[in-house]
């Protein structure tokens, strides 16, 4: 079973008389795997927040269908085990942090045995327990973040969707919630991250999805979507010779690094081949061959360029 | 000068687009303007004629003459019988049925004509004139509107009153031959032939009395002492503070309204604030959440209703325990009926501020006209009409039966009915479009 099953999900808004129908997702599919932490990613205007808005059952879609831990996400009883941490959320102000996890755990239906301690426990996690009894008008946005965290989790849901989880938080923080993130992914749950700080994103997510207009435009894992089938790192047994870099292989696009090895820019898989053998007839030794990754934001850039242009076209 | 100049076009312009506070600056006060224009202007709506139940007793010519004036009345509308609930007849007005629909409040006050209202030797005429309070410019506005009616026949009546005075004392030949010396002295000085004289004076044609011209209320001042108005208020007498007991339903409904406006308008801030977006994700259905709210804002209804009859119970001593259980009946009804038409607000308007203008505007209208500030008998027809599409009419009504009258459930469930339905069928509305999504 998958955590989040989508299948030709449209969603078209009617935006009045001036701006006529606008959809915001466009016949798109998608499926989460169970215990798997999944980074959603797209520029501003994408479909992102339809998307989460319509798994959560806040807005229906025009078509296709959208299930969430199996059933359908207008069952709203399956929410029980579903978590929520949305983007710049105000909390009820005159709440401390502990009452606001109280009234969460009550209305999501949390049952199981000692509240106080579940509300203690999330607190120490997320390293909010000294502000407890102190009211949420006076945290700072990292705090606030923290405290949306502990909600989003006190139910102890299967599936928890987090909204620019680290906006506002230092380096420090991040890297606690990160940690957090693992520790639940280590106890099975699913976390469904929609985050515009693709490095964070990038470090956390086992798997992406990239949309734009409100379509997919690619969808895999980190490793998949930054290799580089372009570039390869290539070392060589002992040092290459000058008179063949400049001579028998003057024609490939080779820079040397610091350590010796080299990368090489091919237009194809046949090319890297083909630079292979003519290696290979000069009698050198190649140690190793390395597809170079680029950066997620490096790939999320070039996608989104290719897939605006392909729509201008 | 130049940057003042953009600092000035700035505010301007941001002033214009922000169409809530372009409301509440200018609609707001045009709508008051026209509508309290409409009611106390020279220019504005005539005002609408106040029902009153009339019954003549006496049936002679003087009485007629009365019933003819009123009945021409542009301020008056003489109501003289009833469609009767057990033979579904109509049924001529008596003194007795005209006093019990007075005491019942579905008239301000009733007009009796008795049978001596023309021969009794004290004065020249008599009126019986019964009367509800429930609002003293009303009450003051039907005496006023009578008076003035029956003042302006005085000038024709008077003639009619000598002659017959004249003729029942002196007999008829005594009074020819005295009219005759009277024609003579005008014959000499005047120039009138006495035989005209003699026969328009002898011989008044009592028809002329129906012709639409009216005296003056000037003739009518001098002439008052000839009528005598035998008043008598039926209803509220033993009330220990009146004034406040009428109005103060009024001022509760429209306070009323602008509260549980204001707390239904939370959905919106609770949407901006994303509280509402994260109870949409849990397990609880759209109806749920709306009716917590509702619920909610119910509540907050009754309480403030409560303590404010409580409030005028401790130190104005309206008495509010006598009916009380009516009362909290009438309070439940009327809250129900706000709620709804705050929900209607949230369930229209895009935004908090839209719906705070929209309330503000629509409260002092359905206060104005409703019957919160002075009585809708005194609105012109129209706005009579437009009244009764108003919560607060039929809520104020409501009140002021079981504060005032200390009515039972009887009298007031036209309005419990009206109220609920009213309830009933904008919450409805408000669900519909909340759970399809419509208010987030």
């Amino acid at each position: 079973m998958h955590a989040v099953e989508v299948n030709n999900l449209t969603k078209i808004y009617s935006g009045g008389m001036k701006s006529g129908r606008i959809a915001a997702l466009k016949n798109f599919s998608l499926n989460v795997e169970e215990g798997k932490i999944f980074g959603l990613l797209g520029p501003n205007g994408a479909g992102k927040t339809t998307l989460i808005k319509i798994l959560l059952g806040i807005t229906s879609a025009t078509h296709g269908d959208a299930k969430i831990l199996g059933s359908d996400v207008s069952d709203y009883h399956i929410k029980k085990h579903v978590g929520y941490l949305p983007e710049n959320h105000k909390f009820p102000s005159y709440l401390t942090g502990e009452q606001l996890l109280k009234f969460i755990a009550d209305l999501s239906g949390y049952e199981t045995g000692n509240i106080n301690g579940r509300i203690d426990e999330l607190l120490e996690m997320v390293a909010m327990f000294k502000w407890k009894k102190t009211k949420i008008k006076k945290y700072s946005k990292g705090m606030m973040q923290r405290i949306g965290l502990a909600q989003a989790m006190i139910n102890d849901p299967d599936l928890i969707f987090l909204d620019e989880p680290t906006d506002g938080v230092d380096p420090i923080g991040r890297k606690e919630i990160r940690d957090i993130l693992s520790h639940l992914k280590s106890k099975g749950k699913t976390i469904f991250v929609n985050s515009h700080l693709l490095s964070e994103v990038e470090v956390i997510s086992d798997r992406v999805a990239i949309l734009n207009k409100g379509e997919l435009i690619t969808e895999g894992t980190v490793d998949d979507l930054t290799s580089n089938r372009e570039l390869y790192r290539i070392s060589f047994e002992g040092d290459l010779p000058e008179t063949i870099l400049t001579g028998e292989l003057a024609e490939y696009s080779l820079n040397r690094l610091e350590d010796k090895s080299y990368t090489l820019k091919v237009t194809n898989v046949n090319s890297l081949n083909d630079f292979i053998d003519r290696v290979r007839a000069l009698h050198l030794n190649i140690h190793s061959i390395v597809p170079q990754k680029s950066s997620l934001e490096d790939m999320f850039i070039s996608l989104i360029k290719e897939s605006n242009g392909k729509n201008n076209k | 000068m130049k940057t003042l100049l953009r600092l000035i076009e700035k505010d301007i312009t941001r002033f214009l687009k922000d169409k809530p506070g372009f409301v509440l600056t200018f609609v707001v006060p045009m709508v008051l303007i026209i509508i309290f224009g409409s009611i106390f202007g020279d220019n504005g709506s005539p005002r609408g004629k106040s029902s009153i139940i009339l019954v003549d007793e006496s049936n002679t010519l003087v009485s007629r003459l009365i019933v003819s004036r009123l009945d021409s009345s542009e301020t008056i509308r003489p109501v003289k019988s009833y469609r009767s609930e057990e033979t579904q007849k109509e049924v001529k007005f008596t003194e007795t049925s005209a006093m019990k629909w007075v005491k019942e409040g579905k008239f301000a006050a009733a007009i009796v004509m008795p049978e001596d209202f023309f021969t009794d030797t004290s004065t020249a005429v008599k009126f019986k004139f019964y009367y509800d309070p429930k609002n003293e410019i009303e009450s003051a506005m039907i005496r006023g509107d009578l008076e003035q009616n029956i003042m302006s026949q005085i000038p024709r009546l008077l003639p009619v009153l000598i002659q017959r005075n004249a003729l029942s004392a002196l007999g008829r030949d005594s009074v020819k031959t005295i009219i005759r010396k009277i024609g003579g002295v005008l014959d000499r000085y005047l120039d009138i032939p006495v035989d005209t004289f003699v026969n328009r004076t002898m011989n008044i044609d009592s028809s002329s009395l129906y012709s639409k011209s009216v005296g003056t209320s000037k003739d009518g001042n001098i002439l008052s002492r000839i009528v005598k108005f035998d008043s008598k208020q039926l209803v509220g007498e033993q009330i220990s503070n009146p004034w406040l007991t009428r109005t103060v339903g009024g001022w509760a409904v429209m306070f009323l309204l602008f509260s549980l406006t204001g707390a239904a308008n939370s959905l919106f801030e609770e949407r901006q604030e994303g509280t509402l977006k994260r109870l949409m994700c849990m397990p609880l259905t759209r109806t749920q959440i709306l009716l917590g709210k509702y619920l909610y804002t119910m509540l907050l209804g009754v309480v403030q209703l409560s303590v404010l009859f409580f409030f005028s119970w401790v130190f104005f001593r309206v008495d509010i325990f006598s009916n009380f259980f009516n009362l909290f009946i009438v309070i439940i009804c009327s809250v129900a009926a706000a709620v709804s038409f705050g929900m209607l607000i949230t369930s229209v308007a895009k935004s908090l501020s839209q719906a705070a203008s929209i309330s503000t505007l629509v409260v002092l209208i359905m206060s104005a006209v409703g019957g919160s500030w002075f009585p809708t008998s005194i609105l012109p027809d129209w706005m009579q009409v437009l009244s009764k599409a108003t919560i607060t009419y039929w809520s104020v009504e409501a009140f002021q039966q079981v504060l005032w009258r200390q009515s039972s459930i009887g009298p007031i469930m036209i309005n419990i009915f009206v109220l609920l339905t009213i309830a009933l069928l904008i919450n409805s509305f408000a669900l519909i479009r909340f759970k399809k999504g419509n208010i987030l």
